[in-house]
């Protein structure tokens, strides 16, 4: 009785298993026995159209992973990627957190208005937004020509920099961190962060001590997903950015589309993976510890 | 923030708007060193708005606040010589007991061996040395109240400030923890203020109890003379349980209630005085009702029957209906059986016009005396009926 309660529930959720295991699974552990020299079986199609391959008849060779990395172009759209991935989750986070905060302590109207507006951008389609700062900052654009109407036609502007890719970055990303930090603030009964001045914590003291790890899963989640969406992005790097050093999602269709070399793509996008999945790490860690803290707490 | 050297809690004048409500209108009062003084009112009297000015959490509009001769109306709260208890106890979910009790004393960057010290003294106090590890989602409701306490007395506030800490708590661990708070509060001789909307409470643990209502203090005084001499009519029915009707004095009693049921009282100068004709509220506590059992006596005009009977245990409530459409509240012993006919007498009564208590009767002289501005005027026993007396 027990075992087919078990079969029952097994069954209940095979089809989305399976689903991801055939979909998304399948093709990812196929691309990466591809990049260790695997030609053959289902990724002869794609070889048969590569450049600059590299096979092994053993069990495997790292030598594409050894010449992609040895790449000038590509350590610095590594290192773009990281740094942009850095500033944007930084500037999301500060902002977020400026923005959730005084709507949650002031509890006005113009705090209601600004996590309001904070959310704005979500709705607007990421390339409309993405030329829109394009034009604003660009040569032509709006910054340009203020700043020569006011007597300075050598204002730098921010058109195809990485800057540029930071604050396009930010735009897209603020929502959903204003939403996450809000809502986790807005669970936060006000007597926890009274409670702390009362004892004799600064306004700032007690938001770093009280608000901030009472408040951590949304930050934690606010900046593995912003990390990982600015990491994994394409549209905004490609649209607004500089050609090269770019952010590695354009760099890896570039590769694979203007210089037809699919295995080094897929060493980029397994570069790619490797950095989002040290960007999840403290999501994991943050979800174990508050599940191990309501399972201990329901004891 | 010893306890020591301190002149007590003064507020002067204090007012207080939130939006377009004016939310306290003008307070003052006084608590003593080492007095326990209870905001009592009901919800959205001022209490709350009263104590989260004290302790620094609202700027009022205009007054001050002064504790051991300071004036700390402008001082923000992590500046003040206060500490306050929340009704949700606003422990911190991450830090575990010990780190909540001793984050104050961190913060004003105590050796390390005197914020042990004072931790584990404070938490042997409160009885809660065995969970000191523990995290405040693994305490129940009592001990998370405990934690509270403690993380306040800590740090020797010349002020404890208590925002209805016992109102998530059950009935009889309200009353253990009551104590509890009462004994420690008079162990340290720490000045208080407890907002409660629990009269129960407030009678059981004040030296002075301040009732509130509609942003003002309708009185302010000791738990007996609260409960004995309600000032305003507004007292008289919010603490304890009173029969409150309007009615009439006659020679020998007064009339109640629209039927005009008369009931004798024992008090020689009421009847004297008679009356002036006019209406009153009158007001008498339920144990200050006599009931018996009418016997043979079917002729007396105030009889009546026992409606409903509530057994409390050690003391037994009854409902008599003493006219088609007047009803007193009784207290009466547990073994006292009224199944028939019953006549009432009342023993002490207080009287009030517009509000304000006027006449304050004492049965054991047989005497009562006139309060406050407006007296009774001689007059011959009146007989009419009032038209609006009903059991409030």
């Amino acid at each position: 009785m027990r075992f087919l309660r078990r079969l029952g529930q097994l069954l209940m959720v095979a089809p989305p298993i399976l689903v991801i295991g055939v979909f998304v699974g399948f093709p990812i552990a196929i691309s990466a026995i591809y990049t260790l020299g695997h030609l053959g079986g289902p990724n002869s199609a794609v070889s048969a159209i590569g450049l600059h391959q590299v096979s092994t008849k053993g069990l495997f060779t790292l030598k594409v992973y050894k010449d992609v990395f040895a790449e000038r172009n590509f350590q610095a759209s590594l290192v773009a990627s990281v740094w942009v991935t850095v500033v944007s989750v930084a500037v999301v986070l500060v902002l977020s957190w400026a923005i959730a905060l005084y709507a949650w302590r002031t509890r006005s109207r113009l705090g209601r208005a600004l996590t309001a507006l904070a959310v704005v951008p979500m709705f607007i389609p990421v390339v409309i937004a993405s030329y829109s700062i394009l034009q604003f900052f660009s040569y032509g654009g709006f910054v340009k020509t203020v700043a020569s109407a006011l007597g300075m036609p050598h204002f730098p502007t921010l058109g195809y920099s990485l800057q540029l890719v930071v604050i396009a970055e930010i735009w897209v990303s603020v929502p959903f961190g204003v939403l996450m930090i809000s809502s986790g603030l807005g669970g936060i009964p006000p007597s926890a962060f009274e409670a702390a001045r009362d004892v004799g914590a600064s306004v700032v003291r007690a938001t770093w001590k009280i608000l901030v790890p009472m408040n951590l899963l949304p930050t934690v989640i606010v900046t593995c997903f912003t990390g990982i969406s600015v990491l994994g992005s394409f549209t905004v790097p490609y649209l607004v950015g500089p050609t090269t050093p770019t952010l590695l999602g354009p760099e890896a269709t570039e590769t694979f589309q203007s210089f037809a070399e699919p295995q080094q793509a897929e060493v980029m996008a397994v570069a790619l993976f490797g950095l989002s999945i040290i960007v999840a790490v403290p999501y994991i860690w943050a979800t174990y510890r508050a599940n191990r803290t309501s399972r201990a707490q329901a004891l | 923030m010893s306890a020591q050297n301190t002149q007590g809690l003064e507020i002067s004048n204090l007012m207080k708007r939130l939006g377009d409500n004016a939310v306290v209108k003008g307070i003052s009062l006084t608590a003593r060193r080492g007095e326990l003084v209870c905001l009592l009112g009901p919800s959205g009297c001022g209490k709350t708005t009263t104590l989260r000015m004290i302790g620094g959490f609202l700027s009022p509009d205009s007054g001050s606040i002064s504790l051991g001769g300071l004036d700390i109306t402008e001082l923000p709260p992590e500046r003040r010589p206060t500490a306050m208890v929340f009704q949700n106890y606003a422990l911190w979910p991450h830090m575990t007991v010990y780190k909540n009790v001793a984050f104050g004393l961190r913060l004003r960057r105590l050796p390390k061996t005197e914020i042990n010290d004072r931790v584990d003294a404070v938490l042997k106090m409160v009885n809660l040395v065995h969970a000191k590890d523990r995290h405040p989602g693994a305490l129940s409701g009592g001990e998370q109240q405990r934690v509270a306490l403690a993380r306040a007395l800590v740090l020797e506030p010349q002020l404890l400030l208590l925002d209805e800490p016992l109102s998530n708590l059950d009935a009889k661990l309200r009353v253990e923890v009551r104590e509890e708070i009462r004994e420690i509060q008079q162990r340290l001789a720490i000045t208080t203020v407890f907002v409660t909307h629990d009269q129960d409470e407030a009678l059981s643990i004040s030296d002075r109890i301040a009732v509130m209502s509609g942003g003002r203090i309708e009185q302010y005084s000791d738990p007996d003379s609260l409960y004995r001499r309600p000032e305003s009519r507004f007292v008289a029915g919010f603490v304890g349980s009173m029969n409150i009707l309007s009615g009439r004095i006659v020679a020998g009693g007064i009339t109640l209630g629209p039927d005009g049921v008369f009931i004798p009282c024992d008090d020689a100068v009421l009847a004297n005085y008679g009356g002036d004709g006019g209406e009153w509220e009158v007001a008498f506590r339920l144990e200050d009702v006599d009931v018996q059992s009418a016997g043979g006596l079917t002729s007396l005009p105030h009889r009546g029957s026992v409606a409903r009977q509530v057994s409390h245990g050690h003391f037994k409530e009854v409902l008599v209906e003493v006219g088609e459409h007047t009803s007193i509240r009784a207290y009466l012993g547990p073994d006292v059986d009224l199944s028939g006919p019953v006549v009432v007498s009342v023993r002490r009564l207080l009287l009030y016009r517009d509000g304000a208590l006027c006449y304050e009767s004492h049965p054991a002289s047989g005497r009562g005396q006139p309060t406050g501005g407006e007296s009774l005027p001689g007059g011959a026993g009146l007989t009419s009926s009032s038209p609006s007396g009903s059991l409030r």
